[in-house]
């Protein structure tokens, strides 16, 4: 079974910490403090969040000017096609990307495993979701 | 779908806004039903024909 290169530089980094292909992944290494790590964490969470405690606490009627009925908006169909093209625009890229940093033979194994694994993630929720609807439905 | 929304509104004297406010939905969305770009949903659609006194089917005139 043939074994994907390693660079000598990343196999001497943690595949989590300090991990050069890893966004902010440095800010979690050993060596940064706990207030960048808290911030960095803080940035990542908070837009999930505000939504969720937007989504629980406030209520709709309280805000001025709030459409009584935002689903039959324009604006929710938008939104409803913009996150179905960007399911589908990830799936694509991931896909090809995974495809591609795999077939290519690279020294970023680790970045086809995790397209590969975004990929299936998306696979489980889409199957996941259509069967939801489809119980609903019945 | 092909709709009367426009001439209705405007034999009205409603603005785009006021009949968003009355139906509880944003201006953009009145637009859209105007511009033929956006089918409403059927309880909006029950909604539109109450606000002016109408059957559905005097406002929206199906593509068949």
């Amino acid at each position: 079974m043939r074994k994907d290169p390693v660079c000598s530089a990343c196999a001497e980094v943690n595949p989590v910490t300090n991990n050069p292909w890893v966004p902010g992944s440095s800010l979690l290494g050993e060596s940064s403090n706990w207030l960048a790590k808290a911030g960095f964490i803080s940035l990542v969470v908070s837009p999930i969040a505000v939504a969720l405690i937007w989504a629980i606490v406030v209520d709709r009627v309280t805000i001025p000017r709030a459409n009584r009925s935002p689903e039959d908006n324009v604006e929710s169909r938008w939104f409803d096609t913009a996150a179905k093209n960007a399911l589908l625009g990830t799936w694509v890229v991931a896909g090809v990307g995974a495809a591609l940093t795999k077939s290519l033979k690279t020294d970023l194994p680790a970045v086809s495993i995790t397209l590969l694994a975004i990929c299936g993630i998306m696979a489980v929720i889409f199957v996941a979701s259509f069967l939801w609807e489809k119980r609903r439905g019945q | 779908m092909k709709n009367r929304l426009a001439e209705l509104r405007k034999g009205q004297g409603l603005s785009q806004q006021t009949l968003a406010n009355k139906l509880g939905v944003s201006r953009q969305t009145i637009i859209s039903i105007e511009k033929e770009h956006f089918d409403p949903s059927l309880p909006l659609a029950f909604r539109l024909a109450i606000t002016f006194g109408l059957a559905i089917e005097d406002i929206f005139i199906p593509s068949i």
